[in-house]
């Protein structure tokens, strides 16, 4: 029995002129994001592998200089592209693709893609994860509002009934139904994203896995929708009202909470405005050692400690270079100047994600989009992990620099320049994106919760379909 | 006629209890939204004001140590900190340049939280390292703000077609178009009728929500920005009833009416902005920021080789600038560092502006587009009148980089007169003041959408005559 209801449902699904031509529209709409997609991420991928080797190149070829003056030159890291992104971009079009190395300041990724683009970007753009989150759900609430009431209004339900359908099979049935042309269509895009990426050159971190997680996520997601759709269905009477009701619930989790649920975050764990952050910083640094001034009073103390350390009464004393080993002191002082702002920054972004999730009660959309864009490498604890290592890098680079001025250069000495063949020993930058392992145990929380709603909403429409 | 269908709407409506929730829900989302565009622009003018006490703290310091200096007074800093060289003065004394948010700011976030409204330019940036961009959370650009501008773009159509979907059908549905049938009067007259007078009540809460939430949040009202504000809502809620209109006229049943309408919405808020927007990346795409780093870097290796010759060429450049011929040669590490700075700028200025260039082309063709949907008409002039716009903060930075030169060649030019820096300098250093875009032509755009609406009404009847001429029978299916 259960059989036949799917069939004859589907049947009747496929011959609906909405489904077809709603159907059709969400076909074309991925294929074009997916081909718009997929151009961009073969542009930005050949680009970064470019840029990456030029920047090198201009590094390795300085020539004579002092190891100072290239700390100042600085270096440029830049961030390389999820094979993912394809499918979900997250928050990469608002983080910056480069970051600059140099002595003294830890700098902020720059140039963020939104920064180039117009006012109108805001609305949101032609790309798979616009259809994947706020489109198909859309699909679902019109394949599925009228599933029950139009039962009720045609009256066929008495004559159901009469067939000795129980309502548990009635309701799983048409569950199934309604979810199948969107288990399909969803099905086919990650098919196809996934064959498309596995034959692009140099795909990067991509693996099946990651792609089939991905797909888990939108199918827990879409079952969600589903089964709210058929609860709004089984517990109304008149088609219209169904489908307003499935608009508003689709209207305020996939954008009334998102909003609002950003605002809250914001209000109560504020992000500093950039001149704060950066007079904080400066604040913090000015309190410390300053590798440019040997006579402040923690360069002086620190001069007193090495002198009575090493035994000897002047700094030209010492088996190495005074300045080069303050100026690493410096340095090392900065970085942990750094780290401790952005620990705080750090601090506030996770109480935000806590609000993010204490408001999940009110839409599955907040689980669904953390875990799509985790997943997909793409979210801001993503950009973090490259942000962290770019650091990690700089400062590596800072004491590579400073040895050498310590071990090279004598004390007082002007005008030493390292060898032009010196810069090409530095280790180049590697950054590995995080694992899936990692982010899915990042995400368990978000998991839970969107697990939690399919539970929820199943045990809802269970209990609301045993009378109709 | 009118006045029947006048008590019997109001009747019906009050009875729904439409009136009360739908009124108490607009006051809530309108106030909600405008608290928060609120606070947004009081954390802007608290940023701002900060950095503006801030400067004049140390102004009042510099002064007091410059006022010592000239009075051959000792004092107890390093020589590095005393202001009286052009560029000590251009290194650690910089201007606040700021763009003070306008009394309608409120009204959108815009791209307020993409951008800063604070920049404090020194003589050694290049210009294209000034970031213009703010520090939020990029969550919060993702999800983007619950301000007015999404309540009236997004939410307010939405609550419309829920007004207003099942106005014909309904009747039809529930039996009681035969009753109505028998009255002299022509169907679409009746619907107009109840349209206008839906229109008439929703567009009283409306006013009285957004009067209540500016109210609430402490927004000036007596601006003409208002007017201009409130002309635009009323023209879109308009645009929605003519819509709605039109559907009741040629729809069948409730629910498809509702289908229809909200794939109206869907098309005209969410599908022509993305098509658009994906259209201008396509057409007029920007060019690679990575490249552009490559290309500064490269430019900058070249001119530190030639350090030597830079300043030679940047005097013959700049004659005026040049010291007489006894101290020639006498130039310090500032002169050659400047003159540097000033190669590079001329070359990598052409690559710089096509960033602008391009955004421009991008905004021109999104300009010549969004007629396409008034959600996009209106939300474009709305962020105008915020003074958050895209196009207000690109004119912020080139005032700001305006200004980042013009006080740099101020400085410039004492350094290479070799004038110290007195209190008398302090006086005439510029000032930064910024300029909003003057705000025209929204007058213009509400009257192409009142007509746009009555020509959607006039297309409305003209389908329905036709239809009927056809001898459908209006009351059958």
């Amino acid at each position: 029995m259960i059989r036949k209801t799917i069939i004859k449902e589907l049947k009747e699904i496929f011959r609906d002129g909405r489904f077809q031509f709603s159907a059709l529209l969400v076909l074309l709409l991925i294929t074009v994001a997916v081909a718009i997609g997929i151009n961009q991420y073969k542009n930005t991928n050949e680009q970064y592998k470019a840029s990456q080797s030029t920047e090198r190149n201009i590094w390795d070829n300085q020539g004579e200089k002092n190891p100072h003056s290239a700390a100042h030159f600085g270096n440029y890291v830049f961030k390389p592209k999820n094979a993912l992104a394809l499918l979900d971009q997250g928050v990469d079009k608002y983080e910056g693709v480069s970051i600059f190395l140099e002595a003294h300041s830890r700098n902020e990724a720059q140039y963020s893609a939104a920064g180039d683009q117009t006012g109108l970007s805001r609305f949101g753009e032609l790309t798979p994860e616009f259809i994947l989150l706020f489109v198909m759900p859309l699909l679902i609430i019109i394949i599925g509002y009228n599933s029950f009431t139009k039962e009720k209004e045609g009256g066929t339900d008495v004559l159901l009934k009469s067939q000795g359908i129980s309502n548990l099979k009635l309701t799983i049935a048409k569950l199934i139904a309604v979810y199948i042309p969107v288990f399909i269509i969803c099905g086919i895009l990650f098919l196809v994203a996934g064959i498309i990426l596995s034959f692009l050159k140099d795909y990067g971190a991509f693996n099946w896995a990651r792609l089939f997680s991905l797909y888990v996520v939108y199918l827990l997601y879409y079952l969600v929708f589903t089964q709210i759709v058929l609860l709004i269905s089984a517990i109304t009477k008149r088609s219209g009202i169904s489908l307003v009701s499935a608009l508003s619930f689709w209207i305020i989790s996939c954008f009334i909470a998102p909003k609002t649920a950003s605002n809250i975050a914001e209000l109560n764990y504020p992000y500093p405005t950039k001149q704060t952050f950066l007079s904080q910083l400066n604040q913090a640094k000015k309190g410390g050692l300053n590798g440019h001034n040997p006579w402040s009073k923690e360069s002086k103390a620190l001069e007193a400690k090495l002198l009575k350390e090493h035994n000897v009464s002047h700094v030209s004393e010492l088996p190495f270079n005074f300045s080069g080993y303050i100026m690493q002191k410096g340095e090392e002082h900065e970085a942990e100047v750094y780290f401790k702002e952005y620990s705080k920054l750090k601090q506030q972004f996770s109480n935000q994600a806590n609000t993010y999730k204490a408001l999940a009660f009110i839409s599955p959309f907040l689980p669904a989009r953390f875990l799509s864009m985790g997943i997909a490498g793409t979210d801001y604890e993503s950009h973090m992990a490259f942000a962290e290592a770019a650091e990690a890098y700089r400062i590596k680079t800072q004491k590579f620099l400073n040895d050498n001025n310590m071990n090279n250069s004598k004390y007082g000495e002007r005008g030493y320049r390292a060898d032009a063949d010196f810069w090409k020993t530095l280790p180049n930058f590697t950054y590995t994106p995080v694992g899936l392992s990692t982010v899915i145990n990042h995400q368990k929380t978000n998991m839970f919760l969107l697990i939690f709603w399919v539970i929820l909403s199943a045990i809802l429409l269970f209990t609301s379909t045993k009378k109709i | 006629m009118l006045s029947y269908n006048f008590t019997y709407e109001l009747k019906l409506l009050i009875r729904n209890k439409w009136l009360p929730i739908l009124g108490l829900l607009l006051v809530i989302t309108f106030a909600f939204a405008a608290f928060n565009g609120n606070s947004r622009t009081q954390k802007r003018i608290k940023e701002i004001t900060n950095i503006e006490t801030k400067t004049e703290l140390s102004d009042a310091n510099m002064l007091k140590l410059l006022d010592s200096v000239e009075k051959g007074l000792e004092v107890k800093t390093s020589f590095r900190n005393i202001p009286n060289t052009p560029m000590a003065i251009g290194y650690q004394h910089p201007r606040a340049v700021t763009m003070t948010p306008n009394g309608m700011s409120a009204i959108a976030i815009g791209q307020s939280d993409i951008f800063t409204d604070v920049i404090m330019p020194i003589t050694v940036d290049d210009d294209f390292g000034i970031d213009f961009t703010e520090m939020t959370s990029s969550i919060q650009l993702l999800f983007g703000s619950f301000d007015l501008t999404f309540v009236i773009i997004y939410l307010l159509p939405l609550l419309i077609i829920a007004f207003s979907y099942n106005i014909l059908s309904a009747e039809k549905e529930r039996g009681a178009l035969r009753l109505l049938a028998s009255q002299p009067v022509s169907i679409y007259k009746w619907i107009f009728q109840k349209m206008l007078l839906r229109f008439f009540w929703l567009s009283q809460i409306v006013i009285v929500a957004l009067v209540i939430s500016f109210l609430i949040n402490n927004i000036d009202l007596a601006q003409i920005q208002f007017i201009w504000l409130l002309g635009l809502i009323l023209v879109y809620i308009l645009f929605w009833f003519s819509l709605s209109f039109l559907i009741n006229l040629l729809g069948s049943s409730s629910a498809k009416n509702a289908v229809f309408l909200i794939g109206l919405w869907v098309f005209f808020v969410l599908l022509i902005p993305s098509s658009i927007n994906q259209i201008a990346h396509s057409i007029y795409p920007i060019p690679s920021r990575n490249k552009m780093v490559n290309t500064m870097r490269t430019l900058k290796v070249d001119v530190s080789k030639k350090q030597d010759k830079v300043l030679d060429h940047y005097l013959r450049d700049h004659p005026e600038l040049a010291s007489k011929e006894e101290d020639k040669g006498n130039y310090t590490f500032w002169h050659k560092y400047m003159a540097s700075l000033d190669l590079v700028a001329q070359e990598i200025n052409p690559l710089f502006s096509l960033y602008d260039e391009q955004l421009e082309a991008q905004q021109s063709w999104v300009k010549k587009w969004t007629w396409l949907s008034p959600s996009l008409v209106i939300n474009k002039e709305m962020n105008r009148i915020s003074g958050n716009s895209t196009a207000d903060y690109q004119n912020f930075k080139n005032q700001a980089l305006a200004f980042s030169k013009h006080w740099r060649n101020h400085l410039i030019f004492m350094l290479y007169n070799k004038q110290p820096f007195t209190t008398k300098d302090y006086r005439t250093l510029p000032k930064f003041t910024y300029k909003p875009l003057k705000l025209n032509g929204i007058g213009k755009h509400i009257v192409i959408e009142l007509i746009l609406c009555v020509l959607i009404g006039l297309l409305a009847v003209f389908l329905f005559k036709k239809r009927l001429q056809k001898g459908i029978a209006i009351l059958n299916n």
